[in-house]
């Protein structure tokens, strides 16, 4: 089977395509961002577009972190056509639980200023009490649901401390959003938490104004 | 396809990658006008692959170009093709860590267990291997650890579920049966040889008939039923506090949340969407778990 990269990786001399791919697997499969000084081909510019064309071949981008790291996501058209494949998104309940960590970890301690603007990582766990009562889902369901989230990197467990009860934070994964990603969920989420807040209804609107764009440039 | 089978979870792991779009599934695209469905289809397939971990195809239908293949004869599952033959375990020369695992020691010597049961030709390729029962996975889990406990094989059997989820395994719970995940495939050849040294030196597993395809119906020993090996028993490995492995698990085992330090796992484990091998060969049966 032909190597799918080749056509890409073949101009560049051992060196060069040793980087490239060392840049590729890290951004592909490390947990966090990974920083562009240890790696050559995340550094130069010429060479981190061929490491976003090795990405694309996937169907991934790459995703900075921080000016100066970088980790891959899906880019957000591919996301887009996954998201309307029903096996590509995971079952009702673990989105309702994932939806629930999100509330507490990271919508509430921003409502309080707690937590900065464009993080979906938080250091305040939900308390697995709070998602046994708000999901009334039997603990079964929601341990098999929360055992799904680790194992996607969608959720994290902090243990128990000297002053907190532990419980679940936003998984790694959350790196991996694209600025648009993150913004969709930031809405989503308003969306979810006060339906009827004015926020939501502006969002709404904007959303029914892009479609009707939409509409008429079809 | 169909529904996705009960067993078939694989995709929810890397599937929950696209979390955006899985978080918002009707927030719409944004840039693509309507009628453009400009997605390549072939990445789009490749793309698809990888949000549902190794997900399977029938044998007679078509293999995205770009994805390598395993197959059973009846199914093909796809994998992913890394450039230039490498492997995730390529983090480690640059100090960077994996996606967290927890109880990776656990996982490790479980999978082991479950390796030295369905490998049972150690010449060949691990992949397709045979099929073993649970039952005999956890004997030879108990050899290993030397502690066969209601609670020890009660948290493999969590363990062998966990395993299944991301592709390592193939766990069929009703008939109490397991085989070797696709992902075991993309294990090259050239590093296999630490393993089958590994493997020779396991205890072995108890001698049934080991070809007999269908061990799911042989009764299935008395000791390994434990409290649920095939019952729903979705509260045996859950992600509580009160993991008894978690405090004297080796280090490695910390329930590491989003922060685990690059040097802390230094032989990355065979879970998540990486394709490593399971970690070094002294990991495995070593008393972590007592």
């Amino acid at each position: 089977m032909s190597d799918p990269f080749d056509g890409l990786l073949r101009s560049y001399d051992e060196r060069r395509r040793a980087e490239l791919v060392a840049a590729y697997m890290a951004v592909e499969h490390a947990a966090e961002p990974v920083p562009e000084v240890r790696f050559a081909a995340l550094r130069e510019p010429a060479l981190r577009r061929t490491v976003e064309e090795m990405l694309a071949l996937g169907g991934r981008t790459l995703v900075r972190h921080e000016q100066t790291s970088w980790t891959s996501g899906y880019r957000d058209d591919v996301a887009a056509e996954l998201a309307k494949d029903p096996e590509c998104v995971p079952p009702v309940r673990e989105r309702a639980v994932l939806t629930l960590v999100l509330i507490h970890s990271v919508a509430i301690p921003r409502a309080a200023g707690q937590l900065a603007d464009d993080t979906w990582l938080s250091p305040h766990p939900t308390p697995l009490d709070e998602l046994r009562r708000r999901t009334q889902l039997p603990v079964g369901e929601l341990d098999s649901a929360l055992r799904r989230l680790r194992l996607a990197g969608l959720v994290s467990q902090v243990k128990a401390g000297a002053d907190d009860a532990g419980g679940f934070v936003p998984g790694p994964q959350f790196h991996r959003l694209t600025v648009a990603a993150r913004r969709r969920l930031q809405e989503e989420l308003i969306l979810a938490a006060g339906p009827d807040s004015p926020l939501a209804a502006a969002i709404r609107a904007r959303r029914r104004g892009r479609e009707r764009e939409q509409g008429e440039s079809a | 396809m169909t529904a996705p089978p009960p067993r078939d979870v694989s995709g929810v792991p890397s599937g929950a990658r696209h979390v955006a779009s899985s978080a918002a599934p009707r927030a719409g695209s944004r840039v693509a006008p309507a009628a453009a469905p400009a997605v390549d289809p072939h990445v789009l397939a490749r793309a698809r692959a990888r949000a549902l971990g190794a997900p399977s195809i029938p044998a007679a239908d078509p293999v995205p170009p770009g994805t390598a293949a395993a197959t059973d004869g009846a199914r093909v599952w796809l994998l992913p093709v890394w450039p230039d033959g490498a492997t995730p375990a390529l983090l480690e020369e640059y100090d960077t860590a994996p996606m967290p695992l927890d109880r990776a020691g656990l996982a490790r010597r479980v999978l082991a267990a479950a390796l030295r049961c369905c490998w049972r030709r150690l010449d060949d390729a691990p992949w397709p291997g045979t099929a073993a029962t649970v039952a005999d996975v956890l004997d030879v889990y108990a050899n290993m650890t030397r502690s066969d406990t209601d609670l020890a094989r009660r948290w493999a059997t969590g363990e062998l579920r966990r395993l299944s989820d991301t592709g390592w395994l193939l766990l069929d719970e009703p008939s109490g049966s397991v085989r070797l995940g696709p992902r075991v495939a993309l294990w090259s050849e050239g590093s296999l040889a630490s393993l089958r040294d590994l493997l020779h030196r396991l205890p072995e597993p108890p001698q049934a008939e080991p070809a007999q395809p269908e061990p799911a119906q042989t009764e299935p020993r008395p000791a390994t039923e434990p409290s649920g090996s095939s019952a729903p028993p979705n509260d045996l490995d859950s992600p509580l506090s009160s993991d008894p492995y978690a405090p004297s698990a080796s280090t490695d085992e910390k329930l590491a949340p989003v922060d685990n330090s690059p040097a802390a796992r230094p032989a990355a484990p065979p879970v998540g969407s990486s394709g490593e091998l399971p970690g070094t060969p002294g990991k495995f049966g070593q008393d972590g778990d007592e």
